[in-house]
């Protein structure tokens, strides 16, 4: 059912068994998990079923480190979160991204790609997506690409699947609208989890409502699954027991910020031959494309570089025969022949279509013609080639509190994003490989736009992706999380969410903030039983 | 002179087919070494600004004519003598397998951000030093 919170009395107290505060993937994939578990859950989503400024506006902070996108328009402060805006590329991590890799400090998951798999699989439907099933081999012969034979030193192909995309909040409303021991407090923000006086446990969580009442909810567990940022705003801003912040012993909350760092426009493949056989041009409509990625044996690779993907973006031929009968036309004004004479021929004949538009227009001036002719069904020439470097763990990226307070009075968030040079390493070794490949199998050659001497480029991006902030770790030095996700000496406190990624891989997060989800509502299950 | 998207393009064509048909004038012609070589590439003027833009980046330590003939010579395990008489075809694709093991073994060149092979960027070398003569 769905409760608003203002609607209650100030000071109420609902007693519940598990408090889940956050509604997007993890959330409500958490909630619904749960529903006939045989115990009340409540969820605390801070806005309503749509957008509003006003609630939106808490999300707002400030940039103190590489710029990346505004924190009040990366996300969303309403039902569904930012589900409701993501794009619904899913893949889960490679195996090798649960591993210790030699160059990566602090890598390595405290549980196994195969704990997850069956998660994953879960995690499918959910978001509306087909098999759980990501081999090149598998998909060629569905959909009829052709895999190349990379070298596995050095490239693969990684198979992306396209959810819908899932709104959770549109999709799962009814759902946990008719779950009977399922509350969804709208418009309720958790302002503070407040422990006992060890900090061992959560005794309450306090909500506060914009211009509305307080209240609070005592809960036998309560899972943070907030966000990759707002998780751990919400440990720091916890600190009436532990200064620093609740779960924060060892200065770990907040650091290790991750988002996946995109470079636009790193290089531009052209092809020898036009339509070469890639699996990285997807056609629109196909539940699935491939890009081209890093590899298990360049990961275990001691030379310093983190996981990529290369992303090819089609560029068509268009007007290869009017040049062509440019080039004709000028030869034969100087009364000789062009080199490669039938070459040029072939070009005319070929996109006639294309020289009875050009001249039409050229010769009417009017800006369309009987013999347009669409330039995406051109033969594909070349490829643009955008490049997304997995973000390593470095404990100076990090979220921290402002002195910027929002209306309900609470400390805003300032971001320190850093990159260093394991990503800068990466992103020259993703360029170099995909040349060494294109010219290796005789497909084409590639050009690679340089980073700058230091700093990085203008037009770097980040990829909505934040991640890392509440780290998992079996050590508590070196994690804010357990393997099971619950805040190491914090009994009754969970986490869900990007935020306790140890490492992000080079996949986008959702598929396995999910998965992660769901194998926290078993360990919920057991708990409570 | 830098390389253009379009010399590229037809350097990196080196198939069969380039370069199969030419105007009267260049087939009555006759070819030197040199002139066989890089029309094993199918693109003469491209290969002159590739060649020309490695070269400066070389700067005064670049290598001689004489070095780069004898580097491409090796890599394609020929003598003068057989690239003279070489069937055309048969060159090409034994200049093309070439490029293949350099792209393998990571043999390559930074042209003006463009990754080439070593034994193309030395073939496009040599077209630069000799444009003068072969024009």
């Amino acid at each position: 059912m769905f409760i608003d919170a203002r609607s209650l009395s100030q000071n109420t107290v609902v007693e519940t068994g598990v408090c889940i505060i956050g509604t997007g993937a993890a959330g409500i994939t958490l909630a619904l998990s749960l529903r006939n578990a045989g115990f009340p859950v409540a969820v605390l989503e801070s806005g309503t079923f749509d957008f509003d400024p006003a609630t939106q506006n808490l999300y707002a902070g400030q940039m103190v480190g590489i710029p990346n996108y505004p924190l009040d328009s990366s996300r969303l402060r309403f039902f569904g979160g930012t589900t409701n805006a993501w794009a619904g590329t899913c893949r889960p991590l490679d195996p090798e991204d649960f591993e210790r890799r030699p160059a990566i400090p602090l890598s390595g998951w405290p549980l196994r790609r195969t704990d997850l798999v069956p998660y994953y699989e879960q995690a499918q439907p959910l978001c509306q997506l087909g098999p759980f099933e990501y081999d090149p081999g598998f998909w060629s012969a569905q959909i009829g690409h052709i895999d190349q034979p990379f070298d596995p030193a050095r490239l693969k192909t990684a198979i992306f699947q396209l959810s819908p995309p899932t709104r959770f909040g549109q999709v799962y409303r009814d759902a946990l609208r008719q779950a009977e021991t399922v509350s969804v407090y709208l418009n309720a923000n958790a302002v503070d989890l407040t422990a006992n006086p060890t900090a061992s446990t959560v005794d309450v969580v306090k909500v506060a409502c914009l211009g509305g009442p307080t209240f609070s909810l005592r809960s036998q567990f309560v899972v943070l699954a907030a966000g990759g940022l707002e998780n751990a705003r919400i440990l720091l801003l916890s600190n009436g027991v532990q200064p620093a912040g609740l779960g924060n012993t060892h200065d770990l909350v907040g650091r290790y910020f991750m988002d996946h760092a995109f470079f636009p426009w790193g290089g531009v493949a052209h092809f020898a031959a036009p339509n070469p056989p890639l699996a990285h041009l997807g056609r629109p409509g196909e539940p699935v494309f491939g890009t081209l990625a890093s590899t298990a044996q360049a990961a275990s690779d001691a030379n310093g570089t983190a996981g990529f993907q290369i992303l090819m973006t089609d560029m068509y031929r268009v007007v290869e025969g009017v040049e062509s009968l440019k080039t004709v036309a000028d030869a034969l004004a100087h009364f000789s022949l062009p080199e490669h004479l039938w070459e040029h021929l072939g070009n005319i004949l070929q996109d006639s279509d294309a020289i009875a538009d050009s001249l039409y227009r050229t010769l009417t001036g009017r800006l369309t013609s009987p013999f347009t002719s669409d330039p995406t069904a051109g033969p594909v020439v070349g490829a643009r080639m955008d490049v997304l470097v997995e973000h390593t763990p470095n404990p100076a990226s990090r979220v921290l509190l402002s002195h910027d307070r929002d209306a309900l009075g609470q400390n805003r968030i300032a971001l320190d994003w850093r990159l260093g040079e394991i990503e800068r390493r990466t992103y020259q070794r993703a360029l170099e490989s995909v040349a060494l490949e294109l010219g290796r199998l005789g497909i084409g050659r590639v050009h690679v736009k340089a980073l700058p001497d230091t700093g990085w480029p203008q037009n770097l991006l980040g990829t909505y992706h934040p991640s890392g902030t509440t780290r998992m770790s079996d050590d508590p030095k070196t994690g804010v999380v357990d393997a099971s996700c619950r805040v190491h000496g914090v009994s009754n406190l969970y986490v869900a969410g990007s935020s306790v990624f140890p490492t992000v891989g080079y996949a986008n997060p959702t598929l396995t903030i999910v998965a992660l989800a769901l194998r926290l509502a078993d360990e919920l299950r057991r708990q409570m039983a | 002179m830098r390389p253009t998207r379009r010399d590229i393009i037809r350097l990196a064509g080196t198939g069969l087919t380039a370069g199969a048909f030419q105007s009267a004038s260049a087939a009555a012609s006759t070819q030197s070494q040199t002139e066989k070589l890089i029309r094993l590439l199918g693109a003469p003027r491209s290969a002159e600004a590739s060649g020309q833009v490695y070269l400066i980046a070389q700067g005064s330590t670049g290598p001689t004519l004489a070095a780069l003939w004898s580097g491409v010579l090796g890599a394609l395990q020929l003598d003068a003598a057989a690239l003279q008489r070489g069937d055309r075809n048969a060159l090409k694709r034994r200049l093309r397998a070439r490029i293949r093991q350099d792209f393998a073994e990571r043999n390559v060149v930074n042209v003006d951000g463009w990754i080439l092979s070593r034994v193309e960027t030395e073939i496009c070398a040599i077209a630069c030093l000799t444009a003068e003569s072969r024009s």
